[in-house]
């Protein structure tokens, strides 16, 4: 699953400690998921949306593979 | 305390064996008490480690806790199955106190579970950090 956090984050000027502290997760499952180490559970997924003012699915992005 | 514990447990028990370790072999009562001592912090060492958190528990630090104990189990079955296997390779003489050797090997085999958890989860989460930080 593609996702565009990294891209967000930086049109928010936001740093990954940051966006960590607002999801209450640490910054390595930040890093996880921008280098697709990791897919965010809903919930999670959900939050990011909410803080970047999106819809879930402007972020996530299924691949052919999925 | 568990690697003072198990240090102090396993250079005690060397000293029984290796003549250059002769020296800390302190007789009956004291090495045995060392021994104890040794064994109990090292085994609550294990558990604190063990039963420690992480300072933010998030789903993707229990997602590698759980991937770890997966890993830990099939560690723990193969650990096992070698464990027999060398048993039935072994010479008569090598097991001739079998109740002991299979005491140490269920000890060998539980141990092999918690440390191949606490190895593999404390690798992935150092090497997810250092990552983090390039």
């Amino acid at each position: 699953m593609k996702n565009n956090v990294k891209e967000l984050r930086g049109l928010h000027n936001m740093t990954q400690s940051e966006l960590a502290d607002e999801l209450k997760v640490s910054r390595q499952t930040i890093f996880a998921i921008e280098t697709a180490m990791y897919v965010p559970s809903t919930v999670l997924a959900l939050k990011i949306a909410r803080i970047f003012n999106k819809k879930v699915e402007d972020i996530f992005e299924l691949e052919k593979k999925d | 305390m568990f690697p003072l514990g198990f240090l102090g447990w396993f250079v005690a028990q060397m000293s029984n064996v290796y003549p250059f370790l002769h020296f800390l072999n302190f007789g009956y009562p004291y090495m045995q008490i060392f021994l104890i001592i040794s064994f109990f912090s090292c085994l609550f060492g294990l558990l604190f480690l063990i039963f420690s958190k992480e300072k933010i528990e998030d789903e993707y630090v229990q997602k590698i806790r759980l991937e770890s104990f997966q890993i830990a189990a099939l560690l723990q079955i193969i650990y096992l199955l070698y464990s027999f296997i060398r048993l039935a390779v072994l010479k008569e003489d090598d097991t001739r106190n079998e109740k002991e050797y299979f005491v140490f090997m269920f000890l060998r085999v539980l141990l092999v579970f918690w440390l191949a958890y606490i190895v593999r989860f404390n690798f992935v989460l150092i090497r997810n950090k250092l990552k983090a930080q390039k």
